[in-house]
């Protein structure tokens, strides 16, 4: 009997090809799986063997499966026939003999010809030939003992798909784990048991093995609804946090994929996780896994047990969990931006950056009560030493995350640089008021560089003048310059947000406790003491660290140039 | 302190690649100092634009529309320099920010909004007639001031076009339809359109949580409760860190208060209540203050009134801060309102403050 699909199987083939599958590869697993589908047909205790070998102008694939009856054959070309699309073909998927079809043709990725030979026990056998243009045919065929044959015969400009490394290591890769035997030209390619099975030496073998590294250590994972067991290899080594590697992941004992990314959440990434799920559903590809909310609530129980073993080691080998906290801080501190139990674990354990030497936040909090930072490490710089100088204990947060775990902690401030200021004292009120004259002429004088002086008395007093920009300082400068650059629509908008949002001014705080700082203040000579409010106002923004803006290295330039003419004639 | 150009391109680097948040915003406005004061301006155009999306996912709107104008300003004045054709996509994009941003504001006049949709439709025309996205948000901005016949007639113009690489993604795209489908009482198509968006691979910082978000109420309307209540927990997972996602969470809680779980509702407002005072817009505190005026009104309804609710240091009783959220939302949407011409916002604060619950029975949140 001849036949013609119903619809053109090139389309198909073109549809796996290009669409459906990133490479030819997938054949060998798609043979396998239909070998084990229909061993699994027979019964739970049934020998399963498939036996693949490789010459040079064929591959033959034998299973004692359950094999196929020639309605079925029929049936299973009218299941994919009626799939054009790629999500039909996932949706033909969830019926065996679907699968069984879309597994068969993917081997047209490699084959011209596919030579199926087939017998169920008590029926007649059946040859299917199916070629690549479309046509088929259905035939009897002599008997066999039960289970199916599957002969491809080459594609011009596949060979190295073919070959017999090619396959053996294909076999391996995908079927090493099926619970059936494999071999592939009389070599066997099937282990038989699931890493994880075995002694904790094993696993660590396995990791070096399979995965390129030794772990630090494996944790077991169980997901019963999921039917998910396995187990993740922490690195010994930092991972970059935007490199998420993938899982290794196992269906029903058949490799999915070696780099799987949606199996874990996105902080994980200091372990790389094998499982074996029974109950996850693949995409039609089979190359990765269809998220729904089973994969949702899968990624949550993995990602309790990774938290629970790292809760543990806090409790049972806290020198343990500091050796891992040294190689994955930036894991830990990542996960702790969402998650409350590793936000109490950095709390605790990981020593942060301070200007009284390095500390956990939990000993902080123990020694000074509130505990503020400043969010970026050129603010570290400015304020470390005039905070330490008010007792005022403060925490570089300038590092990648710790500003938003900061931010998640309560009885944790954000110090703003004007809020320093405000912990300095005031100068006694008549002493002050004397000065008014002197401050109003600094005043003026700094307008240009649209800067607010104060004058305050602050130790270290060798300290002369400090200069700190707020949040909302800086922002009022960003908006004033943009407004004189964009168009009238913009400066309306701008002129909006500016009367929404509170906008204040960099300050220069002048020391009275400073000797100099006071002798300046006491200038007859108005256009030295201008001078000198210059020079302060450089040497302020040069110890500081902050930007130096072009006005700010004319300023710094011209009374720099100034203060020397005043030297040299004082001099003659 | 000065840095050299390829320190400052590798500082600008480290900090693209933190997560959204308070952290990367300090991370880039430091870069940004630097850039500025070396005159790198090819690197501060690149950090201010950077700038500009990390502003508006990390919940400081009103920041980047500094950041953005300035950019659009110097693109203006040569738009053929190499950094600024490398990142004239993004600079398109970004008006879709400032328009919905814009709106957030009552201190913006609506005529703004319009003259920076128009200077939008313009630039899309002329990158090859990409009006999709220029329909859906002159869509948004009629359904915000309540301009009914309107929204339709844009919705129409919006859902017809064909797709373009400046439309929205694959999942906030249906995500802005079923917030409307869903407000004209169109549940049926709503949930049809989110459960599409969902069968897709979404790769955006809101999704899918935002599309699971807009289903929650639309499957609790039409009796399927285990799926509101799924919807419920994967979308408030979602939502619940980030400040810029203020607006969903005010969803959450009306979500909580309406299905007889107002104890948890109250669990949710109690952990967001320190967002207020940084609050990414005036119209998030609007929304949030009027979901938590709702919430403390049901539970002082169930006689709870004097149960104390932690805010900061101090403790409020609920019925206290039912008053004052209700009026913080009500004084919001007469300044909404003012700007607009229309009385559309406090209507809708006053859908939210006098809602009943959906159901009779309250819906379990817990996990199955």
């Amino acid at each position: 009997m001849r036949n013609t699909f119903q619809v053109d199987l090139r389309g198909i083939v073109d549809l796996l090809s290009h669409h459906l599958y990133a490479s030819p590869r997938v054949y060998v697993r798609e043979l396998l799986q239909n070998a084990v589908d229909a061993i699994t047909a027979v019964g739970a205790d049934h020998a399963g063997r498939v036996r693949i070998t490789t010459t040079d102008d064929l591959i033959r694939v034998v299973d004692n499966g359950i094999g196929l009856t020639e309605a079925q054959v029929h049936e299973l070309l009218a299941t994919i026939g009626r799939s054009s699309k790629r999500d039909e073909l996932g949706f033909a998927r969830h019926e065996f003999l679907g699968q069984f079809g879309i597994g068969l043709l993917s081997c047209f990725l490699v084959a011209d010809e596919i030579r199926v030979h087939t017998q169920q026990a008590g029926q007649p056998a059946v040859r299917w030939i199916g070629f690549s243009d479309g046509r088929y045919e259905v035939r009897p065929a002599e008997d066999r003992e039960p289970g199916t044959e599957v002969t491809l015969l080459p594609r011009r400009g596949t060979d190295e798909f073919r070959t017999h490394d090619t396959v053996v290591h294909l076999a391996t890769l995908y079927g090493s784990l099926l619970p059936v035997e494999v071999t592939v030209d009389d070599r066997r390619t099937t282990t038989g048991t699931l890493p994880w099975a075995g002694s904790r030496a094993d696993m660590l073998r396995y990791g070096a093995e399979t995965l390129g590294f030794t772990p630090f250590d494996v944790i077991p994972l169980s997901v019963p609804e999921a039917g998910l067991s396995g187990a993740a290899f922490v690195l010994p080594t930092p991972a970059n946090p935007a490199t998420r590697g993938g899982h290794r992941v196992y269906l029903k004992r058949m490799l999915l994929a070696e780099s799987v990314d949606e199996l874990l959440p996105e902080w994980a990434f200091f372990v790389r996780c094998v499982v074996d799920s029974t109950e996850l559903r693949p995409t039609a590809s089979r190359e990765a896994l269809y998220d729904d909310s089973l994969l949702a609530d899968t990624r949550d129980a993995i990602a309790d047990q990774l938290r629970g073993w790292l809760v543990r080691l806090a409790t049972v080998d806290p020198g343990r969990l500091g050796d891992f906290l040294r190689v994955h801080h930036l894991g830990v501190k990542a996960l702790a931006l969402h998650d409350d139990e590793m936000l109490r674990l950095v709390e605790q354990w990981l020593p942060m950056e301070t200007n009284a030497g390095r500390a956990t936040l939990a000993e902080l909090r123990e020694r000074h009560g509130v505990v503020r930072y400043v969010d970026d490490v050129d603010q570290f710089r400015q304020l470390a030493a005039v905070a330490a100088a008010q007792d005022m204990v403060l925490v570089n947060a300038g590092y990648a995350y710790d500003t938003d775990i900061l931010s998640r902690l309560p009885g944790v401030q954000r110090m703003d640089p004007s809020d320093l200021a405000t912990r300095f004292e005031s100068v006694e009120r008549d002493a002050e008021l004397a000065l008014r004259p002197f401050l109003a002429a600094a005043q003026r004088r700094l307008d240009r560089l649209g800067c607010e002086v104060l004058l305050r008395a602050f130790e270290p007093s060798r300290l002369p003048a400090l200069y700190l920009v707020s949040r909302s300082a800086a922002f009022g400068r960003e908006l004033s310059a943009t407004r004189d650059k964009v168009d009238d629509l913009w400066a309306d908008v701008l002129g909006a947000v500016a009367a929404a949002v509170p906008v204040d001014r960099p300050q220069l705080v002048l020391n009275h406790n400073n000797p100099l700082v006071r002798r300046i203040c006491g200038l007859a000579d108005p256009e030295l003491a201008g001078l000198a409010v210059d020079a302060l106002y450089g040497q302020a923004l040069l110890l500081g660290y902050h930007p130096i803006r072009p006005a700010d290295a004319d300023l710094l330039n011209s009374s720099f140039l100034g203060l020397l003419g005043h030297a040299v004639e004082g001099g003659a | 302190m000065a840095y050299s150009y390829n320190e400052l391109w590798q500082m600008l680097g480290q900090a693209t690649d933190l997560p959204y948040g308070p952290g990367q915003v300090a991370a880039l406005e430091q870069v940004l100092r630097h850039t500025d004061a070396a005159g790198e301006t090819e690197l501060a155009f690149q950090t201010r634009m950077i700038l500009t999306q990390s502003y508006v996912m990390s919940g400081e709107p009103a920041k980047s529309f500094v950041t953005f104008s300035r950019c659009l300003a110097e693109y203006d004045a040569d738009p053929g320099l190499d950094h600024h054709e490398a990142w004239s996509w993004e600079l398109l994009w970004y008006f879709k920010f400032a328009v919905s941003g814009l709106l957030k504001f009552p201190e913006v006049p609506l005529d703004r909004t319009y003259a920076v949709l128009d200077d939008m439709e313009r630039r899309y025309r002329e990158a090859g007639e990409k009006t999709q996205a220029v329909y859906h948000y002159r869509h948004l901005v009629a359904r915000h001031i309540g301009d009914d016949d309107a929204a339709a007639r844009w919705y129409e113009r919006w859902v017809t076009a064909p797709r373009d690489d400046l439309s929205d993604c694959a999942g906030c795209d249906p995500d802005s339809r079923m917030a409307y489908l869903a407000t004209t009482g169109r549940d049926a198509e709503a949930i049809a359109v989110g459960e599409a968006a969902l069968a897709q691979k979404l790769d955006c910082e809101k999704q899918p949580q935002s599309v699971l978000g807009a289903l929650m109420f639309p499957y609790l309307r039409t009796g399927r409760s285990d799926e509101a209540a799924d919807a419920f927990r994967r979308s408030y997972r979602g939502a619940k860190d980030k400040l810029g996602e203020m607006g969903a969470v005010a969803d959450h809680i009306e979500f909580c208060a309406r299905t007889g779980n107002e104890h948890r509702g109250l669990e949710l407002l109690e952990r967001h209540l320190s967002w207020l005072p940084k609050a990414p817009s005036p119209a998030a505190v609007m929304s949030f203050t009027a979901s938590g005026g709702l919430l403390l009104r049901r539970l002082t309804e169930l006689g709870h009134g004097d149960a104390p609710v932690r805010r900061g240091e101090e403790t409020v009783p609920a019925a206290e801060l039912a008053a004052e959220m209700s009026r913080t939302s009500r004084e919001l949407g007469t300044r909404f309102d003012a700007r607009n011409g229309t009385p559309a916002r406090s209507a809708a604060v006053e859908r939210v403050l006098t809602a009943e619950p959906y159901t009779t029975r309250a819906i379990s949140l817990n996990e199955r």
